[in-house]
């Protein structure tokens, strides 16, 4: 199917030029003129070429027996000059292909329209006037104020314009003249008009509207140099296009005509240009050259049209060295084209080759007619060519887009799928280290359990087994070491238990468990733990290190202080808290006060002296182990019975300790 | 008044064999080494105090808990532990028993624990008030609130939590020792209804009973 589309387009581009170039010129039911009169009499034949000398007036007469039942007209099919008719003495309303292009010297064709008393059986003179101010010489026949005549522009200022009266205006060439019946003749003239101007008009609008969606593309992308040069290479054609458009020249009518010729000559500059981009090639030296002459020629071109408007030189180099230039430019594309289709033979190339020879072959035919090698009145062709050069560049283009889209879209799913395919790995590598993590957590755990098993009950069995191996131990004994070893693994339980805790709640578990203990001894307790505040969460290692260290405090009480009260305070400031164990016994010697005191630093305290200096060093070595430390003083101010005041002072960490 | 404990291992049945039968009111005290004998013996001797270990050679004491809980006259149920650990006490709770006891107390101790549940007044730990006050947290419980703790109940697991004892929690809150007591005592029946509500719950989840 969409091979289809280029045939048929190229097919429908054909036909239509075909059609224009082998319209009928001949109107049935029309006498064509073949003859003309001057002035003297001489005769002069149809057509007058451009380059022919052509008289200022010429007549012709029809004749008719019976008169003129139906209305009559004479039709022009190509004159160049501001012409004028009169039939019969009688000037004629006159009907122009492009109103007001008079003083440009545009290709023109002209109905004019006889009235019916006019006309009479008999001879008929028809006045031909190439060059109206000399009708308007004839004031009293011609009556310059005659409603029918003014309209069309018989006083317009471009007829008095200089240029008109200029020699140069002599031959601007006349063919194609016929009389005839009023409706043949108009019907004739409409269908130049659709072909000639109608056609061109719509190829403008349609060469604007698709230059600025180029235009709209390559503001969007700058980088796609592609759509600029074909937006460039269409807009200049545009304004190419323009004087089929805008008749009447904003400027002196020859530098217009200039300009519009060098516009183009940009175009296909920019048409090279863009077939270099589209074909990958680097410009060469010819690009170069042709790119120097156009700008060259151009300047040229506006200086002579300014300073010998009408002359000869301006001829030469309008139709001459400017037809010369755009045909070199022609030729170089096609060159280029084909060269790179016979190289490739990519369909894309093809296709460009194929509309870049259709222009080139309606150019042809354009200077064919322009020449006067075919007939002056044919309809010109080339500014046509625009549309299937449009529309296969528009196809490329359009061929491109897809293509990146597609890509695009490609590259989507791609990346979709790495995408996927990188975050399964992820989340692969993610649980595979949760379970890392797990496992390490749980080995963790395991080692702590064991060694706090090891250390505490377990070393306690292991020491009560010696003694009693050794006989050495009462049964009191063995049942207090036994208590003692059950009361350490409770603290582990608890530790564990407390996970998730409140320090004031781990330390009220302990209380319920030491409680018991030192009542039994005959011990009494005050506890003030509650009052820690809510929210302070420690980890099973540190709250375990804490009751052991309670617990060797409150051990040394119980063995050693010979004491009635202990009073156990928590309080928490900041970031750090305070866990005191105070007794009312004989406390420590002096000497050894101050020995315990420096184990904050480091030393262990020599065990003699009041026992259990060995518990209260343990004590101050677990405390440091925690980032704390513990001090000892005296509980009271009394020298009997000092007591002792064991203060441990833990660090509380910023954030809740939730793991091990 | 009739008592039933039953423990597998020897020691400690003879040790608390001999704890309780130092007390007239326990009397008479029969024991079981097992579940199905523990089962016989509780429908037979119908004892008002039921002593049990959780670990038996052919179950779980729950079991003999569970059955306990549903005659009538219901006995009260102390679960023996050794270590008094959460996990352990906390599962015989929410099978309905009334406290639990340390193997390791001393005879005395043993015997005023059976005493007090007798009338009314059930052992708890610090750790088990945690344990509950984390258990009602409203946004933790997967079932629906049918039994939620009163303000006051709450208010007197947090001191408790925090190892304030009986006295000093009533002390504290204004109320009379009693008053604590029976609030546990309380605490403890709607562990184990909300236990068995969730239990249902879960099993309607399940899809395994109908409405």
């Amino acid at each position: 199917m969409r091979a289809l589309i280029g045939p048929i387009l190229f097919v429908v581009f054909s036909w239509m030029f075909a059609l224009l170039v082998l319209y009928p010129t001949d109107i049935t039911g029309a006498e064509r003129l073949r003859t003309l009169f001057d002035a003297e009499g001489a005769p002069m034949t149809l057509p007058i070429r451009e380059s022919q000398y052509a008289a200022p007036l010429y007549r012709a007469s029809v004749n008719s027996d019976v008169g003129y039942s139906v209305p009559q007209a004479i039709y022009v099919g190509f004159a160049r000059q501001p012409m004028q008719m009169r039939a019969n003495g009688v000037p004629l309303e006159r009907i122009s292909l492009r109103p007001g292009a008079d003083e440009i010297g545009f290709r023109q064709a002209f109905l004019f329209l006889v009235p019916e008393e006019v006309l009479h059986a008999g001879g008929n003179t028809l006045e031909f006037a190439l060059r109206p101010v000399l009708l308007q010489d004839q004031p009293a026949q011609l009556g310059p104020k005659s409603p029918g005549l003014n309209s069309h522009g018989l006083n317009s200022p471009g007829l008095n314009s200089p240029g008109l009266n200029s020699p140069g205006l002599n031959s601007l060439g006349l063919s194609d003249v016929w009389f005839g019946p009023r409706d043949q003749l108009e019907a004739h003239f409409r269908t130049i008009y659709a072909s000639r101007v109608t056609l061109a008009q719509i190829t403008a609008i349609t060469a604007l509207l698709i230059s600025l969606f180029a235009a709209l593309l390559w503001l969007a992308r700058p980088s796609e140099t592609l759509y600029g040069w074909f937006s460039l290479g269409v807009a200049l054609w545009m304004v190419y296009l323009v004087h089929f458009v805008w008749y009447r020249a904003p400027l002196n009518g020859h530098c217009w005509l200039a300009l519009i010729h060098i516009a183009l000559a940009g175009s296909l500059l920019c048409i090279q240009l863009f077939c270099r981009q589209f074909l990958v090639q680097a410009r060469s030296r010819w690009d170069l050259f042709l790119g120097i002459a156009t700008l060259v020629i151009g300047v040229c071109m506006v200086v002579i049209s300014i300073a010998f408007p009408d002359t000869l030189a301006y001829r030469v180099w309008l139709n001459g060295v400017l037809r010369g230039l755009l045909l070199a430019l022609g030729l170089q594309i096609v060159w280029t084209l084909l060269h790179a289709a016979y190289c490739r033979r990519e369909p894309q190339i093809y296709w460009l080759s194929a509309a870049a020879l259709m222009g080139l072959s309606l150019g042809i035919y354009d200077s064919a007619v322009i020449l006067e090698v075919l007939p002056a009145s044919s309809t010109l062709l080339f500014h046509l060519g625009v549309l299937p050069l449009v529309v296969v560049f528009g196809y490329i283009l359009l061929q491109r887009f897809v293509a990146l889209l597609e890509a695009a879209e490609a590259q989507n799913v791609l990346l979709d799928r790495s995408i996927q395919q990188k975050s399964l790995a992820l989340e692969r590598e993610f649980s595979a280290r949760q379970a890392l993590e797990r496992e390490r957590m749980l080995v963790d755990e395991r080692h702590r359990l064991a060694t706090d098993l090891h250390d505490g009950a377990g070393s306690q069995l292991v020491s009560l087994l010696a003694a009693v191996r050794r006989e050495g131990m009462s049964a009191q004994q063995m049942e207090q070491a036994l208590l003692e070893a059950i009361a350490d693994l409770r603290l582990v339980m608890d530790s564990i238990d407390s996970m998730g805790s409140d320090l004031a709640e781990a330390l009220g578990q302990f209380r319920s468990r030491s409680e018991p203990r030192l009542r039994a001894a005959g011990l009494s307790s005050v506890w003030r733990t509650a009052t820690l505040r809510d929210g302070l969460k420690l980890s099973p290692r540190r709250t375990l290190n804490i009751f052991r260290a309670l617990q060797e405090a409150l051990v040394n009480v119980l063995k050693h202080a010979g004491a009635t009260e202990v009073q156990i305070t928590a309080r928490d400031a900041g970031s750090i808290m305070e866990i005191s164990v105070r007794d009312n016994g004989m406390g420590l010697a002096p000497e050894l006060m101050s020995a315990a005191s420096q184990v904050q630093t480091t030393t262990p305290v020599p065990g003699s002296g009041r026992a259990g200096g060995r518990g209260l060093a343990n004590l101050a070595s677990r405390m440091k182990s925690l980032g704390g430390y513990a001090t000892f003083s005296a509980g009271y101010a009394d020298a009997e019975r000092p007591g002792l005041n064991v203060s441990l002072y833990v660090p509380i960490p910023a954030e809740n300790e939730t793991k091990w | 008044m009739s008592t039933l404990l039953v423990e597998d291992d020897g020691a400690t049945r003879a040790y608390l064999l001999d704890a309780l039968n130092r007390i007239a009111a326990l009397q008479p005290v029969n024991f079981a080494v097992d579940v199905a004998s523990g089962t016989r013996a509780l429908e037979r001797y119908r004892p008002k105090l039921l002593l049990v270990d959780l670990g038996l050679p052919d179950g779980e004491g729950t079991q003999l808990i569970a059955l306990a809980a549903k005659m009538e006259p219901r006995p009260e149920v102390l679960v023996i532990s050794s270590l008094g650990d959460e996990s352990h006490v906390v599962r015989a709770l929410e099978a309905g028993a009334s406290g639990y006891l340390l193997k390791d107390e001393t005879p005395e101790a043993i015997g005023v624990a059976a005493l007090k549940v007798l009338e009314g007044e059930s052992p708890i730990s610090p750790a088990i008030a945690v344990h509950l006050l984390k258990r009602f947290r409203p946004v933790a419980a997967p079932a629906p609130q049918e039994h939620p703790l009163s303000d006051r109940e709450v208010d007197i697991l947090k001191l408790i939590a925090k190892g304030l004892r009986h006295d000093e929690v009533a002390d504290t809150l204004g109320l009379r020792y009693s008053t604590v007591v029976s609030y546990v005592r309380d605490i403890y029946r709607k562990l184990a209804v909300h236990s068995r509500t969730e239990a249902l719950f879960e099993a309607r989840q399940l899809g395994l009973l109908r409405e």
